[in-house]
Parts: C-alpha cells; sequence; structure tokens
C-alpha cells in the first residue's frame, strides 16, 4: 500500500512536468484501442471509435485521479485542430460539388425540413417526458455544432454548460444510430446518409460519415455547416412562436 | 504540409475576425470553409483545371478527416466533468436527445435521397452490412 502510495507520488511528480503530452498521449492511446477494436469487429457501427476513446480517457483520468477540466486544458492542442479540420472540409467538398449540385433541391428540403425536426422534436419529446423551461431552452439547438449551440443557449436563456453536454450526446447518439437506423430505412446513398449525419450530429457525427468514404463524410460536413448557421436563426423563431 | 497547414490556419484567423468584425452567429471555422471553397472554385475556373486541388492541401485534408473523430475526444471527456448538469431530469434529456436524433435522421436522409429516388438502390456500405448482419 505504502510502496504504491510512493510510486502514485513519484508518478505525479513527473507527470506534473509532462502534462501536456501525457494527455495527448492518452487521448491518443484511447482512441487508438478504440479505433482498433472497431476494426477488428467488422467495423461494429455501436463500437464508435470516437466513443470508446471518450469513455476510455474518463476511466484513465479516474484511476490516475486526475480531472477532466485540467485535462481539456492539457489535451487543448488536439482540439484546436478541428479548426483545420473544419476548414479543410472544403477541398472535399469542392470535389464532389458537381454531385451535390445535382441534387441541390433535395439537399435545400432536407436542410429546411431536418432543422426544423431537429428542433421541435427535442422540444416536444422533452415537454412530454416532464423536462422544465429553461432545460428545453439548453436542448434546443442540440443539433447544431457546439460553438453554435452553447451561443443559440445563451442567447434564449438555457444553460451554456448543459448544452454543451447535450450537444455532444447529440452527436454520439447520432453516430451509433446511423448504421442500423439508415439500414432499416433501406437509405444506402452516400449523400443522403451523410446529409443526414451531419445535419443531425454535426461533426462528431462528421466522423462517423467519413468512416463509410469521402462522399458521405463530405455531404455530412456540409449538412453540420449549413445547420449551424439555419439553427442559429431558427431557434429563436420557434421559441418565440412556441411561447406564444 | 507547411503552407497548407498555413492557409488553413490563416483562412480559420481570418474567419474569426470576420464572424466578430460583424457579429456574424457563425463560427470563424466555418466563415474559413467557405473562403477556401471559394478560394478553390476561383483558382479551378483561372487554371481551366476544374475540380483539381493542390496535392499538399489535398493530402493535409485527407489526413485531418482518416481520424476526425479522435479530436473530439477532448471536448468529449471534457464534457464528463458536466455531467453533474445531468443530475436533474437525465432520463427525460437522454430520452429527448436520443429519440429526437432518430427522428431527425430518418426525416433527412429520406429527404436528402430525393423525390424520384427510391431507397436501396445501391448495396449498402460496409457499416451499414455489419449492422445489417448482426440484427439478422
Amino acid at each position: 500500500m505504502t510502496a504504491f502510495a510512493d510510486i502514485a507520488a513519484a508518478a505525479e511528480v513527473w507527470m506534473a512536468s509532462h502534462r501536456p503530452l501525457a494527455a495527448i498521449g492518452l487521448t491518443l492511446l484511447g482512441y487508438a484501442v478504440g479505433h482498433a477494436a472497431w476494426q477488428r469487429s467488422g467495423r461494429h457501427p455501436l463500437l464508435n471509435p470516437t466513443l470508446s476513446g471518450i469513455l476510455l480517457v474518463a476511466v484513465a483520468l479516474m484511476l490516475l485521479g486526475g480531472d477532466y477540466v485540467r485535462y481539456f486544458e492539457d489535451a487543448e492542442a488536439l482540439h484546436l485542430l478541428l479548426g483545420p479540420a473544419v476548414v479543410a472540409l472544403a477541398v472535399p467538398l469542392y470535389r464532389h460539388l458537381p454531385a451535390l449540385r445535382a441534387r441541390a433541391a433535395a439537399l435545400i428540403l432536407a436542410l429546411g425540413v431536418g432543422s426544423v425536426v431537429a428542433v421541435v422534436s427535442v422540444l416536444a419529446i422533452g415537454a412530454a417526458l416532464g423536462a422544465t423551461m429553461p432545460t428545453l431552452l439548453s436542448l434546443a439547438p442540440k443539433s447544431a455544432t457546439a460553438a453554435v449551440s452553447m451561443a443559440v443557449a445563451a442567447e434564449t436563456g438555457g444553460i451554456p454548460p448543459l448544452t454543451a453536454v447535450v450537444t455532444i450526446m447529440t452527436g454520439i447518439a447520432t453516430a451509433l444510430l446511423a448504421g442500423p437506423l439508415l439500414a432499416l430505412l433501406r437509405i444506402t446513398d452516400p449523400i443522403a446518409r451523410g446529409f443526414a449525419m451531419g445535419l443531425t450530429g454535426h461533426g462528431i457525427a462528421t466522423a462517423r460519415a467519413f468512416q463509410e468514404g469521402e462522399a458521405t463524410g463530405t455531404a455530412s460536413g456540409l449538412a453540420m455547416g449549413l445547420n449551424a448557421v439555419l439553427t442559429a436563426v431558427l431557434v429563436p423563431l420557434v421559441l418565440r412562436s412556441w411561447a406564444a | 504540409m507547411l503552407y497548407a497547414f498555413l492557409v488553413l490556419i490563416l483562412l480559420q484567423l481570418v474567419g474569426e475576425a470576420m464572424r466578430e468584425a460583424l457579429g456574424l452567429p457563425v463560427p470563424g471555422m466555418i466563415l474559413g470553409l467557405l473562403m477556401l471553397l471559394g478560394l478553390l472554385v476561383w483558382r479551378g475556373r483561372r487554371l481551366g483545371e476544374q475540380h483539381a486541388v493542390p496535392g499538399e492541401l489535398d493530402a493535409v485534408a485527407r489526413g485531418l478527416h482518416a481520424h476526425l473523430g479522435l479530436l473530439f475526444v477532448p471536448a468529449g471527456a471534457g464534457v464528463l466533468a458536466q455531467a453533474e448538469v445531468l443530475a436533474v431530469q437525465g432520463t427525460a434529456i437522454l430520452a429527448a436527445v436520443v429519440l429526437s436524433a432518430a427522428v431527425t435522421l430518418g426525416v433527412a436522409a429520406r429527404l436528402a435521397l430525393g423525390a424520384g429516388e427510391r431507397p436501396g438502390r445501391l448495396p449498402l456500405p460496409a457499416d451499414a452490412t455489419a449492422a445489417e448482419e448482426v440484427r439478422q
């Protein structure tokens, strides 16, 4: 027991000077294990590597006694790469522009209706299950990317930290549901699959969509970007008419 | 690699500056995406090479998107720190999020397919096929 405490104390001293490196290493390790498990399972949709990575990091932090806030600060270099990764979505988007243009009418309809359904369905289901007003306001923008959903929640009287949690949960739920649900509906077209994933579950679902190929991932990235803009405009309008 | 990253980061910074200056409700990275798309379209027209992308930029984009899911792990694990917000109404929130995601996915996918298209024209991708096999 004392020996263990000694080792833990020594590890803590060593870690203190290598925290960012250790946090990034832990993140890569968790994701790599999740990714390997997903590959070995024959790419099973429920073994999502992002979710596995998050859970493995959480378990490691619990065992090592680290706290999440400090972990996030230490691993921020990886988080910052999301910016260039989103800007770089322009590259596959440019390549798939003709295919997407040919489907413009259907995609615009899917965007408009899908965005309304994302907001109204969560309000209706939440209200039916007895969620209170601040909770409902926090849930409304959950399909938009976290930067937008949190800003919308702050503006409309929701609780931004709760919105952050439900936004991540929505991305993960979408990533897990997409495979089985779209198979059930027999929707095999990559653009339709990807567009629905990005609209519903933003970046986390877009990562899931890229697992199916570039066309699916690109359609997802496009829908994520468009729904970020539309959700910012739509949520205040829906809430106004809903309250009236 | 060097120039591609420089372009991506500069465009995101310009996007952030535009968002702040104009008070736009869109994240700077999405404005950066739109600017890069505009630049690629302009370059393609000028060079007469439609849909060709500079090799270096293409390689960096592919690298970033191959493991996009990795970049969401810090935010996802960081959010667990705030999971106590789910202590109240957690079940209702979880149910609302999952059911709403399912309904939205289904509606958006069916509409994105287009009115003239019928489901199931193409074979299912590998992931979806795996789901099918599990069910059978």
